[in-house]
């Protein structure tokens, strides 16, 4: 249950090698390599950058696919109209804890990163450039490229926290802007109003390294492998059960399971794709998917940022879906109401679940409080959060069946799909239950997060409390009558 | 392909992108794409301040706890200045706020008793009764604090007697009982201060104990109140004898229930 590193992957290419051109020689791609490998970037007009990303059927890369060549558009557009200098932001926080491939990137090839945000910066006539990064050693590899290459002036590594919601485009641009990185409040465009108030061009930074490759190999030899409408390759980082998790660099469209196979994975009850915003691919999903955009969401499922989290047999996956619901609703950053108070109720019911305590009236709450948070906050973790639970209840209907009439599937759960819980939040509520008296403060002070059961007694979460709530929680506290509740360290 | 066609035409009149190709971010190999336009001097970049989390936020209670004295100890000021240059403000302040300690001290004693108890007040409202409840402790200790500044200030009493009882010149039974009651109220606000601390302690009955202290603060401050001062109208001493029935009443009523409740659970 340990949590995995980028340095404990391993790294699979299959097909020609794009992105991790070099990898198999050198441990970290460094400047005059870099050249000789992938040669000098050249400068573009906004209009050829638009129609080389057309060309090349460039999508972002950071799970939301968007088309690069409209959003450089809209940026310059913006810029136009506006009469101002534009910002472009490197998005390498991946706050996700099942994807890598950024953290790869920056660490091996930092190069490719910065020649597509150069040359995105060109054509946009861009002030300055700005990588936003978690990891230290991803970070470090970043600014010593920049020195590199000697653009220390024009160009910034943004170091950031590393939480599930960092990555939001809002959330990296106002911690850029100096601000708690957590998205705004109201949804703010970025081609509009990004960094420093200036149109913004942000996008993932796999997407900028597979511009520069692009532009290095042209648009005809880009297409050369991939499908007709997902030229090229993908990175997919594939952990989860796999024997041998690791990083792949494949073309679209290659047949998933092949893939799995690779990393020594057994599908066994499902794979969920896409990562904790995403959904499960039942085992006869996988045999017919392939990893592109098109066939994936044939099947309900979507390819996001390339994560890939088979389940295997050996672990109960609705234990495993409860546990990242768990941790999801504890990354809220608790500022929209649906989202603090739906969530951790979504967790709690999937709990409930697993536990065989009530399944009937828990999978109703469960349903009640999707319906409730969908579309209901400033960000789309309330959406993303729905989607993965709702896939988990119907793709493992039989795993459900064995949960709900009591028993349980009777395996363990092995925390595959990885979590990485806040480390700052470090209470947990315990009840001296000889001194409770069921007066019920506790849950009205923590609604959400504490409920009252049939016997009018609190039922307490295990987990740590979220930051956001520990304020409530020592309210909850201080104002118990029976002196019951208290706040102690987490173990 | 064809919406691509429709991005922007460089020159013919529409806005043009500043700095479109510029040449500071190291691209473009002399001789072959010239950057568009002259080459430009990198752009005066100002720090800007990177992201710092803050420390995780500290508790209502334990940044009232400082705040508290702070703010208590600028009205005090103010006041003490405001009352030596204005008299309607020293006449409030010696007249009435002993008054108002009393009433507030009452208050908080009568809705601290609701806020405990689970018959008559739903969860939400006890919450908020707890608020109240402590809303009116702090008033009722800051109205005591400059109602004795002021009788001494005015030489109503000596200073020895805000700390030592019954020996004051005048009416030294009320004028002591007030002192006995001015520490009980100390105790029970300070207990009320460090009430969470007792949730991880072993004996909650020790804090009941201290805190209930507040049934003995309150009569007494209630006979200084009617006897030491300025003879008090009928309808005032009629309410108060009211209010002390009715918590007389309201107490034993809730620790027989709670008992019975205790003895089911």
């Amino acid at each position: 249950m340990t949590t995995r590193t980028t340095s404990d992957l391993g790294f699979l290419q299959v097909g020609p090698a794009r992105l991790t051109r070099g990898f198999d020689t050198s441990p970290r791609v460094d400047w005059p390599t870099h050249l000789s490998l992938h040669g000098q970037p050249q400068a573009l007009s906004t209009d050829q950058l638009v129609a080389l990303a057309e060309a090349g059927r460039l999508h972002g890369r950071g799970g939301a696919a968007f088309p690069f060549w409209r959003k450089v558009k809209a940026v310059a557009d913006s810029a136009i109209r506006r009469k101002t200098r534009t910002i472009v932001v490197v998005n390498a926080t991946e706050g996700e804890p099942g994807s890598h491939k950024d953290k790869l990137l920056m660490r091996r090839a930092p190069h490719l990163i910065l020649d597509g945000a150069a040359i995105t910066a060109t054509a946009l006539g861009a002030k300055e450039i700005f990588v936003g990064a978690t990891e230290d050693r991803a970070a470090a590899s970043m600014e010593q490229a920049i020195t590199e290459r000697g653009m220390d002036t024009r160009v910034r590594v943004v170091r950031l926290p590393e939480r599930f919601i960092t990555g939001e485009s809002g959330a990296l641009i106002r911690g850029i802007n100096g601000h708690r990185p957590i998205p705004p409040g109201r949804k703010r465009r970025a081609y509009e109003s990004g960094v420093g108030g200036l149109p913004t061009m942000l996008s993932n930074a796999e997407t900028y390294a597979q511009l520069a490759v692009l532009a290095s190999l042209g648009p005809r030899e880009y297409r050369s492998v991939g499908t007709l409408e997902e030229p090229g390759t993908v990175l997919l980082t594939v952990t989860g059960a796999a024997r041998y998790p690791a990083v792949i660099e494949t073309p679209a469209g290659a047949p998933l399971a092949h893939l799995l196979d690779l990393c020594g994975a057994s599908v066994g009850e499902g794979v969920l794709m896409g990562g904790y915003h995403g959904a499960f691919l039942g085992r006869a999903a996988v045999g017919a998917a392939r990893v592109s955009r098109e066939s994936l969401n044939a099947l309900g499922a979507t390819l996001g940022a390339g994560i890939i989290m088979p389940l295997g047999r050996r672990t109960c996956p609705l234990g495993e879906a409860a546990r990242v619901a768990q941790y999801l609703g504890a990354e809220s950053a608790g500022q929209c109401g649906p989202c603090r108070l739906g969530l951790p109720d979504i967790a709690n019911a999937l709990g409930e679940v697993v536990a065989g305590r009530g399944s009937a009236a828990a999978l109703d709450t469960l349903h009640r409080a999707v319906r409730m948070v969908r579309g209901r906050g400033a960000c789309s973790h309330p959406d993303g959060v729905s989607r993965f639970v709702i896939s988990a209840i119907e793709t493992f209907t039989a795993d459900l069946a064995a949960h709900q009439n009591g028993g349980g599937c009777g395996r363990p759960v092995l925390g595959l799909l990885t979590v990485e819980p806040n480390p700052d939040a470090k209470l947990r509520l315990e009840v001296d239950w000889s001194r409770c008296d069921g007066h019920g403060l506790c849950a009205d002070i923590l609604k959400g997060t504490v409920r009252m059961d049939e016997y009018d007694y609190p039922v307490i979460p295990e987990g740590a409390i979220p930051l956001y709530l520990e304020a409530d929680a020592r309210k909850a506290v201080a104002m118990c009558p029976g002196l019951a509740l208290r706040l102690v360290k987490r173990q | 392909m064809a919406e691509a066609s429709e991005v922007r035409t460089g020159g013919e009149g529409a806005g043009r992108l500043s700095h479109e190709g510029t040449a500071g971010f190291g691209l473009g190999l002399p001789g072959r794409t010239p950057p568009a336009g002259p080459p430009v001097p990198p752009p005066k970049v100002r720090p800007r301040p990177s992201y710092v989390p803050a420390p995780p936020a500290r508790s209502l209670w334990s940044r009232a706890a400082v705040i508290g004295p702070i703010a208590a100890f600028a009205v005090l000021v103010v006041g003490v200045i405001a009352a030596v240059t204005l008299q309607p403000v020293w006449n409030f302040m010696n007249f009435y706020t002993g008054v108002f300690a009393l009433v507030a001290l009452s208050v908080s004693v009568m809705i601290g008793l609701a806020a405990a108890d689970q018959l008559v007040l739903a969860p939400r409202q006890r919450v908020l009764a707890q608020a109240i409840h402590r809303a009116a402790a702090f008033t009722a200790v800051s109205m005591l604090v400059v109602h004795i500044i002021c009788k001494v200030v005015a030489g109503k009493a000596q200073l020895i007697d805000a700390f030592v009882p019954f020996l004051a010149q005048q009416r030294a039974l009320a004028v002591g009982l007030g002192t006995i009651a001015a520490y009980l109220m100390i105790v029970v606000t300070a207990s009320g201060i460090i009430r969470a601390r007792f949730a991880e302690r072993t004996r909650p009955w020790l804090w009941r104990t201290m805190h209930g202290v507040a049934y003995v603060s309150w009569p007494v401050a209630i006979i200084h109140g009617l006897d030491s001062g300025r003879p008090a109208a009928g309808w005032v001493t009629l309410s108060y004898i009211f209010c002390v029935l009715a918590v007389g009443l309201a107490l034993p009523t809730r620790l027989i229930t709670k008992a019975r409740a205790g003895r089911q659970k």
